[in-house]
């Protein structure tokens, strides 16, 4: 393990010494003694963990070294030694940015040893959050997130790559469980702000009463319950990404409160005065159309313009064609790594079975199906009986009752209509057949948009 | 480890705290700085006080209080204290004068003392 630097910046030969032993009897460290505040500014470039330094040398005051050396290295830890006991200097130096102020005694030599030991504590757990970080961008790699090489994928490709180019916000479309939150994680750790916090909102999992302060956070004595001020989740995405979810949920208020947090660029909290800046860059989700609830009523054009920037369409797992194989082979390799297994591979009647499926749960169906599958087979190899489906949204109840045609017909499309939110020419699309047979059937009260 | 005043019959210099601290050899070379640094530097308070550069006697008195304090020379505790506060006023006075020269003999003697006692 490479050793702990510490400069010692003392001009009294007699305490730098006492200083300089009591930190040697640690064989980990490193240490450097200055007995000039010229000296020290001239060996930063060596990277010292910690650097101690006197209030009152020959050359320099305790103030202006701290300033140079923050100057310098705006993160290098710096502690103040000195017999002054004035409480101003303490405040002002630990303003400045010194990591701490000890008077000079018997006991800062203890204080000291423990401050070293906090730093490199500290130091230690920040290289640990920065390799995660890292080992997360990875995770999140483009390639590596999103697994597919389908057409309909390959056009999402190059839209991520430019969402991630910039700061414009995105607005992620698509069924649920096609991976709308992995897709905005995967523009985040591509960007230039992946060192800052990624903060994903589920606006339909929060209780409509405590969205605003969850979002703009609150002051404390602001509400009854409110003991502690609370930061909300733009202060929290600051320098970052604030992703929310589901925002064709919010109701029409909370809408022109976040439409002005947007305009103003700025964050009020609840209960407070204070108008904290932001700058975060917002990736709102939705499996409703937008400008459909735009239409409605249900959404302000204004927000829907302001938040829309670069929309992304995630395409529904059915059109995928052959990205449901390579999908489902990625969920099986992980699925056996992470419960140490052997390899298990599919035969050529399960993976026609995958493929003839529509899979209205998307790719978490899919997952979901995969990880079923490797749990009932006996073998190495998964059959087709191994998999099954168990769809919420068509059911097996769909053929368990016997129907005429007609009416099995209405169903389906009684189904595509509640899916497409009523949208006829979208329905009438998808199911290959005129728009005017499903007009015909409202016409015949056979089916009822509402 | 005591080494007591002829004069006053009080310690002249107690080392344990020093020892507490460290080995052996740390206390040597201890010792050493402070004979190398101590005494000269009241001699130098002396000096600055007869120039009446009042800013020189408290930052070297400042900067000698922590080997007078390990050193254990308890007759001089209250001395360095107050020969630091009155600098600050900028004032001379008999007081302080009595001080700063009690502070030069006292720091001398106890060099002459230890470089006997642990032929430095």
């Amino acid at each position: 393990m490479a050793q702990f630097k510490i400069f010692i910046v003392e001009d009294d030969p007699w305490y730098g010494e006492i200083l300089q032993y009591h930190l040697s009897l640690n064989p980990d460290y490193e240490i450097s003694r200055f007995t000039t505040g010229k000296e020290c500014l001239a060996n930063l470039s060596k990277k010292p963990g910690l650097i101690s330094i006197d209030y009152s040398l020959p050359d320099i005051n305790g103030f202006d070294l701290l300033k140079k050396i923050k100057d310098y290295n705006p993160d290098m830890p710096v502690i103040v030694i000195s017999a002054q006991k004035d409480v101003n200097t303490a405040v002002s130096l630990l303003k400045e940015g010194a990591r701490d102020y000890f008077i000079k005694d018997e006991n800062t030599k203890d204080l000291l040893w423990n401050a070293v030991n906090k730093e490199r504590e500290r130091q230690s757990l920040q290289k640990e959050v920065e390799v995660l970080k890292e080992e997360l961008g990875q995770k999140y790699d483009f390639n590596k997130a999103i697994k597919g090489s389908s057409p309909a994928l390959l056009r999402i490709f190059a839209l991520l790559e430019k969402a991630s180019r910039t700061n414009i916000n995105v607005s992620v479309t698509g069924e649920t469980g096609t991976g709308k939150e992995v897709i905005s994680k995967a523009i985040h750790y591509n960007s230039e702000r992946k060192k800052k916090p990624f903060v994903a909102v589920n606006m339909a999992a929060i209780p409509r009463e405590l969205i605003e302060s969850e979002l703009f956070g609150y002051e404390k004595g602001a509400f009854t319950g409110a003991m502690a001020r609370k930061t909300g989740k733009f202060e929290e995405a600051n320098k970052g990404t604030l992703f929310l979810d589901e925002i064709a949920e919010l109701d029409l208020s909370l809408q022109s409160k976040i439409l002005r947090v947007l305009q103003e660029r700025e964050v009020t909290r609840v209960g407070g005065n204070e108008r904290i800046p932001l700058d975060v860059r917002l990736i709102v989700a939705t499996h409703k159309n937008l400008l459909e609830e735009v239409k409605k009523g249900n959404f302000r054009e204004d927000l829907f313009y302001r938040i829309m920037g670069l929309p992304i369409d995630l395409p529904p797992l059915r059109e995928r064609g052959n990205d449901i194989l390579l999908l489902a082979k990625h969920f099986l390799e992980d699925f056996c790594k992470s419960n140490k297994m052997d390899a298990i591979t599919i035969s050529q009647e399960a993976k026609d079975k995958l493929m003839k499926y529509n899979y209205p749960g998307n790719v978490r169906e899919l997952k979901a199906i995969i990880d079923l599958s490797a749990v009932m087979c006996d073998g190495r190899q998964i059959c087709d009986a191994d998999i099954y489906f168990a769809s919420v949204t068509m059911g097996d109840s769909f053929t368990n009752e016997e129907k005429t045609m007609k009416e099995y017909t209405i169903d389906i499309i009684k189904h595509f209509l509640k899916k497409y939110d009523n949208n006829i020419v979208k329905a009438a699309e998808k199911l290959d057949i005129g728009k005017s047979t499903i007009y015909k059937m409202i016409q015949n009260k056979e089916i009822s948009v509402n | 480890m005591i080494q007591y005043n002829k004069q006053s019959g009080g310690a002249l210099y107690d080392l344990s705290k020093l020892k507490k601290i460290g080995s052996e050899d740390f206390v040597k070379k201890m010792l050493q700085i402070f004979i190398k640094e101590v005494p000269p530097s009241a001699t130098l308070i002396k000096v600055a006080y007869d120039g009446r550069d009042f800013a020189t006697v408290k930052y070297l008195t400042h900067r000698i209080r922590p080997s007078i304090q390990n050193m254990g020379i308890e007759q001089l505790y209250n001395e360095v204290n107050e020969i630091e506060n009155l600098a600050d006023i900028e004032e001379a006075s008999p007081m302080l004068e009595r001080m700063i020269e009690k502070l030069e003999t006292i720091t001398h003697q106890v060099a002459e003392k230890v470089k006997a006692e642990y032929n430095l």
